[in-house]
């Protein structure tokens, strides 16, 4: 089990800069999600966590020791790649046997594997070679040769990407009960907010090489730091208006026709107009334009099945949302912070 | 490339360490005897000799006045394109042919692609039986079928001799054409035949308008690999004739041999071979546009 | 809508439609009938020289010599292949083509193995020149580099020895390799490596246990394609030995050629046929990779 800390790490490829200037520390035991749109440098960073690229400035820590030189095998990391890296030309017993024998691991090799493997439930495909097996079997077979030799950090980058979205599913919940189990420090690199959110104990998020927001998923979600942040988590995405060179930000399962309200609520009023409906079951999502006090523009409202009355397309109705669930931000994106937020809703309200 | 480089301390040393041997036995196997081959080309070597006076550009002169070169360019381009014209014409006849499924067409293929396998020297020796005045089975099937009413001189006429040289290059060397086009034809996609169908084309529409702008880069590369190593061959024609009767089917490598391994003039050697080297890279240029107009077109 | 019910009403319940021959269309027949025919001109046309040369080889010298020529033996004969055991330098051209031809591929391998790793693997300033050099030097003509070469040859005391004619054929076998390794490494996921040397390989580790056994198929092709080039070279035989104890087959079987007064036509058959069968196993070897290796242009031409 180990701290790992990344300390002020500017990763150049060329003239270009992959990571600038980014320091996270990922806590002991916990599971942190790099979470970013892709090129935003968060595989860069597991990369040179893992010893597989050298940062260009700064420094990687690893269980309070510096390992920014150490050679990959040296950090005591385990890694699952996006394409599981399996090796095709041995079979899955040897796969996982592999990271044993090459550190001369002088215990029984064969108990060793049979336990890695049947923590993951692959014990009866030890004979097959990779590419006679599913994506699922796989991804776990990646996962029983990382943990075999008890390492004290775990790298994932990507491991689900490569399954359907039903196995997708299965999977982030066997992973995460599995991590739990093992409370060994993992990072864990994704694209997709709903593993992140699923999975994280804490997620970072990034984008351009930078971090926007570390903290977790309740945080990101409900205060994300900037409007990048705000429209990357949750989907439909929070709806942005910019007014008067601000921005305000309300998630659309918080904006609900005024009649979902406690009156007593202190609410922000205003019209939407909506212009579709979406059915998505135990969801509806209205797509519509919102106007009144608020300047002229789209907005997406998120109403569960417990709301009977939908209004038509193509009508104006009244729609409201909580105060508290108005976010600020300012003119280059970011959260207005809490002390100036009242000055903020005063400016919105007049 | 897609995948990430590693780039891990040490690596750059190893990079270099893996890659200098190659290095080190390319500059001295082919860019030191480049260097040498120039030098020579200004040199009076005389016979026996393996350097001599520096006589500047002497050697050109006198290959380019002499009658023997021009006789020998000429030879090289019916040598080329006779070949090359003919192997891509047939070689893309048969791989459209092997296109198709049918019974047998693995070892149809086989024997198609076989001549290509077979050493050189086989090859010679093979026609060479088969080409005999007296003896050869060639002269002898073509009179029973009635195509000919004597037999043929073929290595042994200076009229038919290149042509005969040409029959055996092309038969040698088109299976080239046939793999090369048969990977591309395999890769096009049967949607694009299933859509022409359902859109009512003719055979021959399909052929013009799906299947031959698909394997167009590459039809025009393997000609141009074609042309580059027509252009430079040596040994199936001085095996065939060693560049006879006379010169009939004295090409540029053939006269270079001559030249420096038979008249042992090895400085006008190497002017011939230079100026070879340097048709052929001239015809590469003039090539080389027009197969990117041909693209751009596309 | 009325084929529907046609076919609905011409089937059982529960059992087949009706049955719809393909071979009914007269046009489809047609089409058959044209490929077969072609396909069997085009085998017989091109396959002809191959089986007028097994045939012969295997002819009396009576019916080698004999007009017009009987498709058959009459008598099959092994003589031929005996003669040119007993009666020519027939085994020395042999052993002599493997040594050339085994010293230069494995010298090819092993060091435009290496090269190509290092230039698929790493980044470094003139990375892509060098592999561009490589291409070119597989186009560059014979007859250019004999000249030079061939200097180099009689200064370093070197002419008319086996050692010479592997490293000239190196100047064609090792840019062959280089090119042909390069993308076929290129092909093998750097994760592998990376991952074997997260589970505790040293960068040589990873290459030796991981890279290599997944190379090896493609060392193999190449490797093949290497000992084809020097198997058939003939103008660095031709023009750097002379001794009959130095020839290669390309070399010997081409000196006999023209001299049938003393070598019959019979004997130069059965070498023929040999010289050809250790080409066509090695083929049949790498038979399914010919295409894709032919097709990426990784082969040159002969």
């Amino acid at each position: 089990m180990a701290l790992v800390e990344v300390k002020q790490i500017t990763k150049k490829f060329g003239a270009y800069s992959a990571i600038s200037n980014v320091s996270l520390t990922a806590q002991d035991g916990k599971f942190l999600i790099l979470l970013g749109p892709s090129g935003c440098g968060k595989t860069t960073l597991l990369r040179m966590i893992a010893g597989l690229e050298l940062p260009t400035y700064g420094d990687i820590v690893i269980g309070g020791k510096v390992a920014t030189r150490l050679h990959p095998k040296d950090r005591n990391i385990a890694m699952v790649f996006q394409n599981y890296a399996l090796y095709p030309h041995l079979t899955i017993y040897e796969n996982v046997a592999f990271p044993l024998r090459v550190r001369g691991f002088s215990g029984d090799i064969d108990k060793k594997v049979k336990w890695a493997t049947s923590l993951v439930g692959i014990e009866h495909l030890l004979e097959r070679k990779p590419r006679q097996m599913s994506g699922g079997e796989r991804q776990r077979t990646a996962l029983a040769r990382s943990l075999v030799r008890d390492p004290s950090v775990f790298l994932l980058d990507e491991p689900l990407s490569n399954l359907d979205a039903k196995l997708r599913h299965s999977a982030r919940e066997e992973l995460r009960q599995f991590q739990e189990r093992i409370g060994v420090t993992s990072i864990y690199v994704t694209h997709d907010q709903v593993e992140a959110m699923g999975l994280g104990d804490r997620i970072c998020v990034m984008q351009g090489g930078v971090v926007r927001q570390l903290g977790t998923p309740e945080e990101i979600y409900l205060n994300p730091a900037d409007t990048f942040v705000a429209s990357f988590i949750g989907s439909p995405p929070m709806n942005l208006i910019s007014d008067e060179g601000r921005t305000i930000g309300f998630r659309p399962e918080m904006f609900l026709p005024e009649s979902a309200f406690d009156p007593s609520e202190a609410l922000y009023r205003t019209e939407f107009t909506v212009q579709r409906i979406e059915y998505l079951g135990g969801d509806r999502i209205l797509y519509g334009m919102v106007g009144a006090s608020l300047p002229s523009s789209k907005a997406i409202a998120r109403l569960p099945a417990t709301i009977g009355t939908l209004p038509e397309v193509g009508t104006t109705a009244k729609f409201a949302m909580r105060l508290s669930d108005i976010r600020y931000f300012d003119g280059e994106g970011k959260a207005v912070e809490q002390s100036r937020r009242h000055e903020a809703r005063l400016v919105v309200n007049g | 490339m897609a995948e990430p480089n590693t780039d891990l301390p040490g690596d750059r040393l190893l990079a270099y360490l893996a890659l200098s041997p190659s290095i080190a036995i390319l500059i001295l196997l082919v860019a030191v005897p480049m260097v040498t081959v120039f030098a020579m080309s200004m040199q009076h070597i005389s016979l026996g000799e393996l350097s001599g006076p520096f006589v500047g550009l002497r050697n050109f002169e006198r290959v380019l006045a002499d009658p023997a070169f021009l006789n020998a360019l000429g030879n090289t381009f019916v040598w080329v394109f006779g070949s090359v014209a003919i192997e891509m014409a047939l070689g893309l006849g048969i791989a459209l042919l092997l296109n198709i499924d049918f019974r047998m067409r693995g070892i149809a293929r086989a024997v198609i692609l076989t001549p290509y396998l077979i050493p050189t020297v086989v090859a010679v020796l093979t026609w060479h039986y088969m080409f005999n005045d007296i003896i050869g089975v060639l002269n002898y099937l073509l009179m029973a079928v009635g195509l000919i009413s004597q037999p043929l001189l073929w290595l042994n006429s200076t009229s038919m001799a290149m042509f005969s040289v040409i029959l055996v290059g092309v038969w040698k060397f088109f299976p080239f054409v046939v793999i090369a086009l048969m990977g591309i034809l395999q890769a096009i996609p049967q949607e694009q035949y299933e859509a022409a169908d359902i859109d009512g084309a003719s055979a021959l529409q399909k052929f013009w308008r799906i299947t031959l702008p698909h394997i167009m880069p590459v039809f025009l590369l393997t000609a141009l690999l074609r042309t580059i190593w027509t252009f430079h061959k040596f040994d199936i024609i001085y095996l065939m004739t060693g560049g006879g009767p006379i010169d009939a089917t004295t090409t540029l490598p053939v006269l270079v041999y001559q030249q420096g391994f038979v008249d042992f003039a090895l400085g006008r050697a190497a002017a011939t071979a230079i100026i070879t080297f340097a048709i052929l890279g001239v015809l590469l240029a003039v090539y080389l546009h027009l197969m990117k107009r041909a693209e751009a077109r596309q | 809508m009325s084929t529907t019910e046609l076919s609905l009403a011409g089937s059982q319940p529960g059992g087949l439609g009706r049955y719809n021959r393909q071979a009914a269309d007269l046009h489809y027949v047609t089409s058959r009938v044209m490929v077969y025919l072609l396909a069997f001109t085009a085998v017989s046309v091109i396959g002809f020289p191959l089986f007028w040369m097994v045939i012969c080889s295997f002819k009396t010298s009576t019916e080698l010599y004999q007009f017009p020529p009987a498709f058959l033996p009459h008598d099959w004969t092994l003589t031929n292949y005996r003669d040119l055991f007993i009666q020519t330098n027939f085994p020395i051209y042999f052993v002599n083509s493997l040594v050339v031809a085994g010293g230069a591929t494995l010298l090819s391998l092993v060091v435009g193995g290496l090269g190509a790793y290092s230039l698929s693997r790493f980044k470094f300033a003139g990375m892509r020149t060098v592999s561009m050099l490589t291409l070119l030097c597989y186009m560059l003509p014979e007859v250019l580099l004999v000249i030079p070469l061939y200097l180099f040859v009689v200064d370093l005391g070197m002419a008319d020895t086996l050692i010479s004619l592997i490293i000239a054929n190196t100047a064609f076998t090792l840019p062959l390799t280089m090119w042909f390794m390069r993308s076929y490494f290129n092909a093998i996921p750097a994760s592998l490596e990376e991952s074997a040397m997260i589970d505790g390989c040293s960068r040589f580790q990873a290459m030796r246990k991981v890279t290599l056994p997944l190379a090896l198929p493609g060392l193999v092709s190449v490797g093949v394609f290497s000992f084809n080039h020097a198997w058939n070279e003939f103008l660095f035989a031709l023009v750097f030995t002379s001794s009959e104890t130095k020839k290669v087959l390309s070399l010997g079987l081409a000196t006999w050629i023209g001299q049938d007064n003393i070598y019959s036509w019979g004997m130069l058959l059965a070498g023929a046929v040999l010289v050809t069968i250790p080409v066509v196993l090695f083929y049949l070897l790498v038979q399914r990779r010919l295409v894709v290796g032919l097709s990426e242009g990784g082969v040159k031409g002969e």
